[in-house]
């Protein structure tokens, strides 16, 4: 199987790790108007480079990578995929639902594998308390919380973090983990989101709590940050509660390899390994032809709940999302 | 020479658990004499007054407050009840330690708080994390500027369903609690996010609901969302989510988030990991050696008296009243689905 790279910033890199550990698939081109980046990528894995998204649509690519900022997903998805090209597409779906639902019409018209990079299903932490949730341990799943915080990513092209309409800022770009995820675990919609936060340094909410409401009565509650401090790292902790049972766990706490130095204590979380299995479950579905683990519609809930939280915290009110 | 004892008199012990806490610490408290109990429930009463070699027992409050010796009250009635107690002791010329919440109702509230100040008395609310030593070092870091300007507070305090037999009826009564989880619990955490930030609940909202049992008539899970001050966005957890296997029966926890760095406050981590053989099914626990709260919140009521002054950390009545705002107005956005305003629910009061 051969494969393309659109991007070849900090994310594609992932990608291109991730399927350079795969049997029998070669990266065959890496895609960035930025030659000099994509170049520095292809090299470890003998890639070719092109500035020109064209290079991607070649009878020779069978599956794309979309690892460009979130407003220019759909135009480069859809491209893909009317080229006839199976897609991997990185979170969030989309910057908005119209254009998220142009993909998935797409998707279902060219019959090509369609799937959204909501990597934290793929996690083992993530996975085996989902495992947990679905044998039923915890009884019915009730409550559900996921905190994600850190300090602002400082690695993206042209700091397009930093423009609230380009990535929407946490609560679209990182929260996205967090909402697809209790998607998954409670098996249930969302009717209502709330949210507070607050807007300091970017023009956008940098910290903000969002309350989810399912439909069946269970409540989640979702912290995205990226005002922490610098030294705190990535932090992730949740805690999942049923009627039977609960479950926490963050990531210090299953750091399994700290380094210790004269500055400091190092906890390296061996979890976000998950790209691996991402690909493996993309390469695996577009050979069997089944469905991917993260379907198109499931990251247009997911994106639907991050659009509510943001009219939330612009309005001042809750949204109702039925 | 010592001074006299400050002689306290205890009213109901329908909030179980505090009450017996309490009188524990009347009687470790060399400054303290434990004088005189009422109980409605007189087998309760006698049996606690044997338990704490307590010389009186009264079935009615009254006795209690027409005793000239008794200076102080410590109220543990039912919720719905407080007013009626307090304002009958603040009228008799006691200082009252009012369990919390302080009212079911802010009318209850204001006639307390109104009551006790027109009797010239002390009303303090065991708010008892604020004598936690890590909310007193916490507070002075926030004081000194140390994590900046605040940003955003997710806590929480959660617990066991409080049911019987080892919990009385009363507190899964909505009239006679106010309310569940989030009656019971948010109060503690709002207290503190207070007190930490210096700053006032402006807007609430709350999810909430009977979720982990189908046969309670009041809440057991809440998330609320607080904005303090129009700038600062909290959260909080007040379920009764934890179940009787777990570790910990309780727990706080409070993270504040700064624009120069953030305070971690976990009092489960003032525990120890045991495991042995178990009662039921808890053979591992989180064993606390946490401070004893209702001891030093007891203390220092005494010590406020003896000083005729309330003194910090204690909680006056107007911070009973401010967390019990923020609960209704919890309970207020459930009902509508919307945020809602503290100064609209204060209005409209």
């Amino acid at each position: 199987m051969r494969v393309g790279i659109c991007g070849a910033g900090f994310v594609a890199q992932a990608h291109a790790h991730s399927y350079a550990a795969q049997p029998d698939v070669e990266i065959a081109v890496i895609v960035d108007p930025r030659l000099e980046h994509a170049e520095r990528l292809a090299t470890r894995y003998g890639a070719a480079v092109s500035p020109e998204f064209a290079a991607l649509l070649a009878p020779d690519v069978d599956a794309v990578s979309i690892c460009t900022p979130t407003p220019t997903h759909a135009a480069l998805a859809i491209a893909a995929m009317r080229a006839g090209k199976h897609v991997l597409c990185e979170k969030p779906i989309a910057r908005t639902v119209p254009e998220a639902e142009a993909m998935l019409t797409v998707a279902g018209e060219t019959g090509v594998v369609f799937t959204v990079g909501h990597v934290a299903r793929f996690e083992d932490d993530h996975r085996k308390a989902q495992e947990i949730v679905a044998r039923g341990d915890l009884g019915q799943l009730r409550m559900a919380s996921q905190s994600i915080t850190g300090p602002f990513p400082d690695w993206s092209a042209h700091g397009w973090f930093a423009d609230a309409a380009q990535s929407g800022g946490p609560v679209l770009d990182l929260a996205i983990h967090s909402f697809d995820y209790l998607l998954w675990l409670f098996q249930d919609r969302v009717v209502r989101v709330s949210a507070v936060g607050v807007r300091e340094k970017i023009a956008v909410d940098g910290y903000a709590l969002v309350s989810l409401r399912f439909e069946n009565g269970g409540i989640g509650l979702v912290e995205v940050s990226w005002l922490h401090p610098r030294g705190q790292g990535l932090l992730v902790r949740n805690e999942l509660v049923g009627t039977e049972g609960r479950l926490c766990w963050d990531y210090d706490g299953i750091a399994a390899l700290q380094v210790v130095k004269d500055d400091g204590r190092h906890n390296h979380t061996m979890v976000p390994g998950g790209w691996n299995v991402q690909t493996a479950g993309f390469l695996r579905s577009i050979r069997e032809g089944t469905a991917p683990l993260v379907t198109g519609h499931e990251a247009l809930d997911a994106l639907r709940v991050a659009l509510a939280a943001l009219e939330s915290l612009e309005w001042g009110r809750a949204v109702s999302l039925v | 020479m010592a001074a006299d004892p400050i002689r306290v008199g205890l009213l109901s012990y329908a909030h179980l658990g505090h009450a017996v806490g309490y009188s524990s610490a009347l009687n470790r408290l060399d400054g303290a004499r434990f004088a005189a109990i009422y109980d409605e429930d007189a087998d309760r009463g006698r049996a606690m007054a044997n338990r704490f070699g307590v010389p009186d027992y009264y079935p009615d409050a009254e006795s209690v407050l027409d005793r000239d010796d008794i200076q102080a009250v410590v109220v543990c009635s039912p919720t719905n009840t407080h007013a009626r107690l307090v304002t009958a002791a603040a009228r008799a010329g006691k200082h009252v330690l009012c369990e919390k919440p302080i009212a079911t109702s802010l009318a209850d509230a204001n006639a307390m708080i109104a009551a006790c100040d027109a009797a010239g008395v002390q009303l303090h609310i065991p708010f008892v994390l604020r004598f936690f030593p890590m909310v007193q070092r916490a507070r002075q870091m926030i004081e000194a500027g140390e994590i900046g300007t605040i940003y955003g507070m997710i806590g929480g305090n959660r617990g066991i369903p409080p049911l019987p037999p080892s919990y009385p009826a009363w507190i899964t009564d909505p009239d006679q609690a106010g309310g569940g989880a989030l009656m019971d619990h948010s109060v503690h955490v709002t207290d503190v996010m207070r007190y930490l930030s210096g700053t006032e609940a402006t807007r609430v909202f709350a999810e909430c609901g009977t979720l982990f049992r189908d046969d309670l008539s009041v809440d057991d899970g809440a998330i609320l969302l607080v904005t303090f001050d129009e700038a600062i966005a909290a959260s909080v957890d007040p379920s009764w989510s934890i179940p009787k296997a777990n570790p910990f029966h309780y727990d706080f926890y409070l993270r504040i988030l700064g624009s120069d760095g953030m305070i971690v406050l976990d009092e489960t981590r003032s525990s120890l990991q045991v495991t042995r053989p178990g009662k039921g099914d808890r053979s591992f626990v989180l064993e606390s050696f946490g401070p004893e709260a209702d001891l030093d919140a007891v203390r220092h009521f005494i010590h406020c008296i003896r000083q005729g002054e309330h003194l910090p950390p204690a909680a006056t009545g107007t911070d009973g009243l401010r967390a019990l705002e923020i609960a209704l107005a919890a309970y207020e956005s459930a009902r509508t689905g919307q945020p809602v305003a503290i100064a609209d629910l204060v209005s409209d009061a």
